[in-house]
């Protein structure tokens, strides 16, 4: 580790960050460093600090009665909240040999009544430092479509041919090189010649072939370079009523950019994916404007869109994918008796990336379809090679135990409530949304599971027990539990993301919600005072923030070309985020306790 | 008992009564770690460029109370030193004199012990200046880091070669590097190095 003075160490750790030159000068001259041995307390539960810590090098462990509640490492400080409140609620002790420094309280006090950046830093709640976050990730990215340029996107090659070349033999270049234009270098400048003007010419007016091709090329062309913007050429382009645009770098013309092109580019980058899905004919334009939603993603996870509309439009086009895929290869029959359901994270709609299907279909009783197993398998099959991977679990259409009559349904349920079957079945099924055919069946089984679970305390902690599973990911190894075979990553969604949807699924069925989505229960939940309001925006911002974390690395494994799963590498994240997965695994643990003392999980 | 003479010879050679602060018993806790940065390696001829100095009070080290002092030189500074402190003539032209500077030094270490690394050269260095202004050498007790350090390394019954490099003892320690070497910087690593062995043994 390499730290140059102070004052260049402290400048960089928020919230010294905001601070002035002259500012941070008399922060550094009033600092001390100080050296503490393994084990030894900086700070007593119960006590009042006298001063705000900055570690150099080493560990600090925050501790409530001996129940770890953070870890601290180099960069990071402590604790602004006692020095407020002015008494610590927990223990602060070294936990590997520690040097930091040291800033007197009466002096952080005093930065914080005069400077409002740096006030705004300690008294902002998660989600407001969840904004700067993004904020952050804006400035620095440039994925976005909206700042595009020309040479992010494909160029016609140019291809040229002489002012006196016949007709035929620039055709026959043309159908050599496979491309649609031609160039051509003529005494008045660079004509263009396309499949247009050999219609407009040769074929309607028969202009000989033998003859020279410079009389029938289009010319004043318009050139941009090559580090002009993408929609400054689409207005070039709309504003001149052109098709085609020279493209130039070192006054060298380097390619073609046809409009077609630029269309079908920012096409797959905004809201027109919808349209692809609505005017798809047949399965093949499907596909492709299903797999078209990737590029999507990353276009507007790099925009800084908020994670939980992304979710939604993702949700959305996914179930029209879905609905429009059920149309085209059901028959009316089978459209009209049957319900085609999603569940787990599909029907929660929090899938933004494809991951295995859960899918099943419900059958109105006494109705047979023929050719079924044909029809289910086929649909499975095409969701394959769309890209929505296959269900371990085997839970999908294909699976005759996910394609039943509504009573056997209702004999499943039974199983599940009455007799504690399968647990993990019944938590997919609690997030099952019809996506086509006949709602009612869906809205009928799940009135019979609601009816089934009248008061009955000890399914409910039976259920909710999972929410426990895994260990928060949140402990000694530096500032994270992380995977040491494994790159030092973690699994978000075990550490994370599981515990909160699945703690919420137990509040919600307990409380007959009848939302899918783990957010909208949240919010049911805190209407019906289950959770106190900051609570429960505390919990949906910690629950966003590890969402679109994820979502961080799935992008990039894509990227890498490995296939993507819930690992995260915090040695990867900056500070800012680093602090945010603390704060939102620090949440997960409250939540926790919450759910174990709600559901009485320590009897169970 | 020879030191004690030692001592009282030293003391009844201060010219100015008003420093006799230098022979008091030392304040409980604290000692005073230092470094100078100089035009040469050897005492005689070198002049004194700067001189950077940190308190430490048990496991702390008081950087608030920070001494950095910078000296205008009478003479040349040769080409090779410049290198190594990046200290330039034009660098010195607002600095003090050298008996200014003692002084302050005087003032800011009190009778307080004196930790340093290879001390002996900076202790001398001050001495240089301090004999002709005051008569004396500096009467504080000083501790050599280097030399503890080699306590904490080496086994009576199984001798190891000790490597005594300052970067060397910092890495082993495990300590940061305080970026650019500077006499008050050094003072710092030196000061660090100190507190960790103080509470290794």
């Amino acid at each position: 580790m390499s730290i140059l003075e102070q004052k260049a160490f402290i400048s960089h750790i928020p919230p010294f960050d905001k601070l002035q030159d002259s500012e941070l000068q008399t922060v550094v001259d009033a600092m001390d460093i100080a050296y503490f041995k393994k084990g030894e307390h900086l700070i007593r539960q119960g006590t009042s600090p006298d001063a705000l810590y900055i570690i150099i090098k080493g560990i600090v462990q925050e501790t409530c009665d001996d129940e770890m509640v953070s870890v601290y490492v180099s960069q990071d400080s402590f604790d602004a909240i006692s020095l407020l409140d002015g008494s610590s609620k927990n223990d602060f002790f070294a936990q590997e040999e520690l040097i930091c420094y040291v800033l007197p309280k009466p002096l952080f006090l005093n930065f914080i009544q005069n400077n409002d950046a740096v006030k705004a830093f300690y008294s902002q709640d998660l989600s407001k430092r969840l904004n700067s976050l993004i904020e952050q990730r804006n400035n620095t990215d440039t994925l976005s479509f909206m700042v595009a340029k020309i040479k992010d996107i494909y160029l016609q090659p140019p291809v040229f041919v002489a002012a006196e070349s016949s007709v035929y033999d620039a055709v026959q270049i043309m159908t050599h090189q496979k491309s649609s234009l031609i160039l051509v270098k003529a005494d008045q400048g660079i004509g263009i010649v396309t499949d247009k003007n050999i219609r407009d010419y040769v074929v309607l007016q028969r202009y000989p072939i033998d003859n020279s091709i410079a009389q029938i090329a289009s010319y004043d062309l318009i050139s941009l370079k090559r580090d002009d913007f993408l929609l400054h050429a689409l207005l070039i382009m709309q504003r001149n009523s052109i098709k085609h645009l020279l493209i130039e770098q070192d006054n060298e013309i380097i390619g073609v950019l046809e409009q077609i092109d630029l269309l079908s580019y920012l096409s797959n980058h905004t809201r027109l994916v919808a349209v692809q899905i609505d005017r798809a004919q047949n399965k093949a334009q499907l596909k492709v404007a299903s797999q078209n939603m990737t590029n999507m993603i990353k276009a507007f996870n790099a925009n800084g869109i908020k994670i939980k509309y992304l979710m939604q439009w993702v949700t959305e086009l996914n179930q029209q994918v879905f609905k429009k895929l059920y149309a085209f290869i059901a028959p009316p029959a089978l459209l009209e008796n049957s319900c085609l359901i999603v569940m787990g994270s599909e029907g929660r709609g929090e899938q933004i990336l494809k991951t295995d299907q859960d899918n099943a279909i419900i059958l109105r009783d006494g109705f047979v379809s023929e050719d079924l197993e044909k029809i289910t398998q086929e649909l499975t099959e095409t969701l394959i090679d769309f890209g929505y991977p296959a269900c371990l679990g085997k839970i999908m259409v294909n699976n005759e135990y996910w394609c039943r009559s509504l009573k056997e349904f209702k004999d499943k349920i039974f199983k599940w409530v009455i007799e504690f079957k399968s647990p993990l079945e019944l938590a997919i099924f609690c997030d099952a949304k019809a996506v086509a055919g006949d709602v009612s069946l869906l809205d009928e089984a799940k009135q019979y599971l609601f009816e089934r679970l009248q008061d009955n305390q000890a399914f409910f902690s039976y259920f909710a027990k999972p929410t426990l599973a895994f260990e928060t990911p949140l402990s000694l190894f530096a500032t994270f539990i992380v995977d040491k075979y494994n790159q030092n990553k973690l699994d978000i969604k075990k550490g994370g993301i599981f515990p909160i949807v699945h703690g919420v699924r137990s509040l919600a069925l307990e409380h007959k919600i009848t939302q899918m989505s783990t957010i909208e229960r949240i919010k049911h939940l805190t209407e019906k005072g289950i959770f106190d309001k900051a609570f429960a925006t505390d919990l949906i911002e910690a629950f966003d923030f590890m969402i679109s974390l994820r979502l961080q690395f799935e992008l990039e494994q894509m990227k890498q070309g490995e296939v993507y799963d819930n690992y995260i590498q915090p040695s990867k994240l900056n500070k800012l985020e680093r602090d945010l997965l603390k704060d939102s695994l620090k949440i997960v643990n409250d939540f926790k306790k919450f759910i174990n003392y709600h559901f009485k999980l320590s009897n169970v | 008992m020879f030191k004690n003479l030692q001592r009282w010879h030293n003391r009844n050679r201060l010219k100015q009564e008003k420093y006799a602060y230098l022979f008091a018993e030392p304040p409980d806790n604290e000692v005073i770690c230092f470094d100078c940065e100089t035009t040469n390696i050897n005492p005689k001829k070198a002049e004194l460029l700067s001189i950077g100095a940190v308190k430490i009070n048990k496991n702390k080290i008081l950087t608030s109370q920070k001494l950095e002092l910078f000296i205008k030189p009478r003479t040349e500074i040769n080409e090779v030193s410049i290198k190594i402190h990046h200290l330039r003539h034009c660098d010195l032209e607002q600095g003090l004199q050298a008996d200014e500077a003692i002084l302050c030094f005087l003032d800011f270490i009190g009778s307080r012990p004196l930790v340093g690394y290879y001390l002996e050269f900076d202790v001398a260095m001050i001495n240089k200046y301090l004999k002709p202004l005051l008569g004396i050498k500096l009467p504080n007790q000083q501790i050599e880091v280097s030399g503890i350090y080699y306590d904490y390394k080496q086994n009576v019954f199984n001798p190891v070669h000790v490597d005594l490099r300052f970067d060397a003892i910092l890495k082993d320690l495990d300590l940061p590097a305080f970026g650019k070497h500077d006499a008050f910087n050094d003072a710092l690593m030196t000061a660090m190095i100190y507190v960790k062995l103080q509470n290794l043994n």
